[in-house]
């Protein structure tokens, strides 16, 4: 009787199966959760970001109008800031002719007086009579300090019948009075023309 | 045929592996291939989203500018007509000249284009006194057309004169300067915009009541 005791532990095999297959089932339940986690996830971000591309594409919509917009309105402000630029420099110069005479009646003495003045394009070409040399080098140092003029150059001093002396004298203008070498200096600056090698490239 | 334990396990565990090969190959990765497209798309377009951006911004700057220059140009340009409008031109000159010198001539050149605007060289001969020439100058200067003098020449006049050019009837006594006659070129340009005359401008120099259509030689 003691013999048939069986001490060893008595699997419930039947228990066992049950619990395996259930962390079976759970395993491929996680599984398949995973996997459609991942798949609700990818298609989700798919949506969201076809969403965003879709309202870019509507803010795009009007892209290349926006670009011929830009270059119409470029090539308007550059044609009117040229306007600006040109009319400035015409203003600014227009008074010209009137500044020198005031500087050319300012410099002259008494004992002098000019029978022939003439501004054309740079230059400034004066010819009258003096008393004597000296004042024809005095009004010729005054034109000079009066800083309007470059280059006063007394040309010629001849002793007339009377004895006083007949002069000549030419100035450089500082600025050409001719309006078309400024206009085109503008031009040239905002529209500046390719080298000869680019062109031919 | 029965399979051992180990057996049942590996074939399990091959599945699994084969199941989640085919997820991963027919259905997550093209998901993952998708995102990386449009995200890379999104990238493009949000850069071009910020090209456009900037280029509405500088629209605006532009539009900023051009308004500044407008009115700049509204100040500086207030002399300038569109359209060379020769008639009142004339006109204008003929009163200006006729208040300080003798109008000897006007000569006007052909209007042609100078950058953004167009020009017409005229050249006024005249004689005057010093002074006339000076009100003249000053009277161009502040006159109600922008205009220039690109040159200028005067000299003594050649015949006798002594009276003050300008008034015709009971002349002043001249002062020694006055009475020095010149005989002046002066070198003008007047500046308009290119275009078309304004159909309303006004022409007050046309006489109301004049009568048009007479014989042309008589």
């Amino acid at each position: 009787m003691k013999n048939d005791i069986n001490l060893l532990y008595r699997h419930d095999i039947k228990k066992e199966s049950k619990s395996k297959y259930a962390v079976i089932i759970l395993a491929v339940l996680v599984i398949i959760a995973a996997m459609y986690a991942g798949l609700a996830l990818t298609s989700g971000e798919i949506a969201a970001l076809k969403a965003r591309a879709a309202e870019l594409d509507s803010r795009l919509g009007s892209g290349a109008s926006v670009q011929q917009q830009l270059a119409d309105k470029t090539q308007q402000s550059r044609l009117l800031k040229l306007k600006v630029e040109e009319i400035m420099a015409i203003g600014d110069s227009k008074s010209a002719v009137k500044k020198y005479l005031a500087a050319v009646e300012s410099s002259l003495p008494d004992s002098a007086n000019i029978t022939n003045l003439v501004f054309s394009e740079q230059t400034m070409n004066i010819t009258g009579t003096a008393a004597d040399d000296d004042v024809i080098a005095t009004f010729c140092l005054k034109l000079r300090q009066t800083d309007m003029f470059g280059e006063v150059f007394i040309a010629s001093s001849l002793v007339t019948d009377d004895g006083s002396a007949a002069f000549n004298i030419t100035a450089v203008l500082p600025a050409n009075l001719t309006t078309s070498n400024i206009i085109e200096a503008i031009e040239q600056r905002e529209n500046p023309s390719p080298s000869p090698e680019v062109a031919n490239k | 045929m029965t399979m051992t334990k180990r057996e049942k396990m590996l074939i399990s565990i091959v599945l699994v592996l084969a199941v989640l090969c085919v997820y991963f190959i027919y259905f997550l990765q093209p998901n993952l291939k998708e995102i990386d497209a449009l995200k890379s798309e999104m990238d493009l377009k949000g850069f071009d989203v910020t090209t456009n951006d900037q280029m509405q911004l500088r629209i605006q700057t532009i539009d900023k500018q051009m308004e500044e220059d407008e009115s700049r140009l509204l100040g500086y340009g207030k002399g300038i007509t569109a359209g060379f409008d020769q008639p009142p031109i004339l006109c204008y000159l003929k009163d200006t000249v006729a208040r300080y010198a003798n109008k000897i001539s006007f000569a006007f050149s052909g209007v042609s284009p100078l950058g953004q605007l167009q020009v017409c060289p005229v050249t006024v001969t005249m004689t005057a006194t010093y002074e006339g020439l000076k009100s003249v100058l000053d009277a161009l200067d502040s006159g109600k057309y922008l205009v220039k003098v690109t040159g200028l020449s005067a000299a003594y006049h050649n015949s006798e004169q002594t009276s003050a050019p300008g008034d015709q009837e009971a002349p002043p006594v001249p002062s020694a300067t006055e009475q020095r006659i010149l005989d002046i070129i002066l070198n003008l340009e007047f500046y308009s915009y290119p275009g078309e005359i304004p159909p309303d401008t006004e022409y007050p120099f046309v006489p109301e009541n004049a009568r048009y259509g007479g014989d042309i030689f008589f």
